[in-house]
């Protein structure tokens, strides 16, 4: 195995710096970067640490109720947090399905936005690897899970993603161009490089709104833990709005999180019923391609949109009856 | 620079070790210092049969990095009674160790280091724990062999006992 530096900038400056090293990498807390160098998928021979600079590692609340977590804040730590948990419960609820508890106690919230995307005939040891011809993802020129396709589709893992984009967090980039972006602007769609950030860029922490929608959260995997999602689903509405805003995440079939947007549409105006919540899961099911690269079939995974969905949005509506809203 | 010289307290004794702060926690516990009861099941964090104690909290020691634990205290599968007896002053196992024992939760014995860490965390931290308490901080432990009832049992009895020591 080759030497990997590991290198602890000090300020976002020299992160961004140190990122235009040959075969750099942003280290979080390494539960997916250090499994990949072990199984070869990852050569980089400089990891650039992100928990010395500034802000990183900080939760914290301003003056408009926002509050801002640091990239290198764990999930064992979100989780603990004494306000986190009563402002952001869909968030946790995510947070806590996040693999296991001693990958939690690692795993940081910014690795979890960024994770590397995953796919059956790449995340393989190296001796089952090499009796296939490389796909685009390990340099090659062809797709094992969609022959087709002229891109990877390997699938975004993050169970945060669909959450904090159902919610409409917020990402902050670090770089020469500093700036926030909506959560769904991090990814490119792109399985190979499926982050949207150029070249220096890193993601230094995110931003929640101050008043977070209703919302409800499906993960979808072979186990009750530990595993990996096959299909994740995240759904909010703020029905503070005139027409309410709702939003179906439905993530883990695809390189990026697909906003549900025919059944996002139906849900905007009328009554909640049983039938227009299931006509709702119903578009969510046909906006929706999984490719077969996950461990379930894919049948099995465009049912489950529909299953994952539909009960979600169930549990929204009666959150909204509760608060006493109309839907 | 990839070497340093990393200063870890392993097993209550400080050991000054040069090396590549990349390498994994699992390898320089096991191939440099000998302390094979930590397991190296998949060496890429699925099957929890590595789990130490990084500052008392249970780690994964193939996806801790020699460079993260400098300074810090590393606790293994065979300082787990030695931090037991420093504890209450007696000479005896870690009464986890026991449990397993009693109640038949080692077959093949490659997980139950793992297993132990993530228990004894569980117990120390949440006495009285609940089946299903015990079941989420096992979650990340993979057994072959006992089909887990066995192990549960024996974490809910030393849950149990911690809570209500008389």
């Amino acid at each position: 195995m080759s030497s990997t530096a590991w290198l602890r900038p000090r300020t976002a400056a020299e992160v961004t710096m140190a990122l235009g090293l040959p075969g750099a990498r942003i280290l979080a807390g390494g539960t997916d970067l250090v499994p990949n160098r072990t199984w070869e998928l990852d050569t980089g021979t400089t990891w650039v640490g992100i928990g010395a600079v500034p802000g990183t590692r900080e939760v914290r609340c301003d003056a408009a109720g926002r509050w801002e977590v640091g990239a290198a804040v764990t999930l064992a730590e979100v989780l603990a947090h004494p306000q986190l948990g009563r402002h952001y419960p869909l968030w946790m609820e995510a947070m806590r399905a996040v693999a296991t508890p001693e990958i939690r106690t690692q795993a940081t919230v910014g690795g979890n936005l960024c994770v590397d995307t995953r796919c059956r005939f790449r995340n393989q040891p190296p001796i089952w690897r090499s009796g296939l011809i490389p796909c685009f993802k390990s340099g090659g020129d062809r797709c094992y899970a969609a022959p087709a396709s002229r891109l990877c589709v390997a699938m975004l893992v993050s169970d945060s993603a669909p959450v904090l984009m159902a919610m409409g967090a917020e990402a902050a980039v670090a770089g020469p161009f500093a700036r926030w972006i909506a959560l769904a602007d991090l990814y490119s769609g792109d399985g190979d490089r499926h982050l949207t950030l150029n070249p220096g860029e890193w993601v230094r922490a995110i931003r929640l709104p101050a008043k977070p929608p209703l919302g409800a959260f499906r993960k979808w995997r072979p186990r009750a833990t530990m595993d990996f999602p096959e299909v994740d689903v995240a759904v909010s509405v703020d029905c503070d709005e005139e027409p309410r805003v709702v939003r179906i995440v439905v993530s883990a079939v695809g390189p990026v999180p697909v906003r549900a947007t025919s059944a996002e549409t139906l849900l905007e105006s009328g009554p909640w019923t049983s039938e227009r919540l299931a006509e709702a899961a119903d578009r969510a099911r046909a906006a929706v391609h999984p490719y077969d690269n996950g461990q379930l079939r894919v049948w099995g995974r465009q049912r489950a949109v529909h299953g994952l969905v539909l009960d979600a949005l169930r549990q929204v509506a009666s959150a909204v009856v509760e608060k006493g809203a109309q839907a | 620079m990839a070497e340093a010289l990393v200063s870890v307290t392993i097993n209550g004794r400080r050991h000054a070790l040069w090396g590549e702060e990349t390498e994994v926690l699992l390898t320089v516990l096991r191939d440099r210092l000998g302390l094979t009861g930590t397991k190296n099941g998949c060496e890429v964090g699925h099957c929890g049969a590595c789990a130490v104690w990084v500052d008392g909290l249970p780690q994964l020691a193939c996806l801790t990095l020699l460079g993260s634990v400098a300074d810090r205290t590393v606790t293994t599968v065979e300082g787990l009674a030695g931090w037991w007896r420093t504890l209450n002053g007696n000479d005896a196992y870690h009464p986890l160790q026991t449990a397993f024992v009693d109640n038949g939760a080692v077959q093949c014995g490659f997980c139950t280091p793992g297993m132990l860490m993530a228990g004894a965390a569980l117990v120390r931290d949440r006495p009285g724990a609940t089946a299903e308490a015990v079941r989420e901080s096992l979650a990340g432990h993979l057994c072959r062999c006992t089909g887990y009832e066995q192990i549960v049992r024996a974490v809910l009895d030393v849950a149990a006992r911690e809570e209500d020591p008389a």
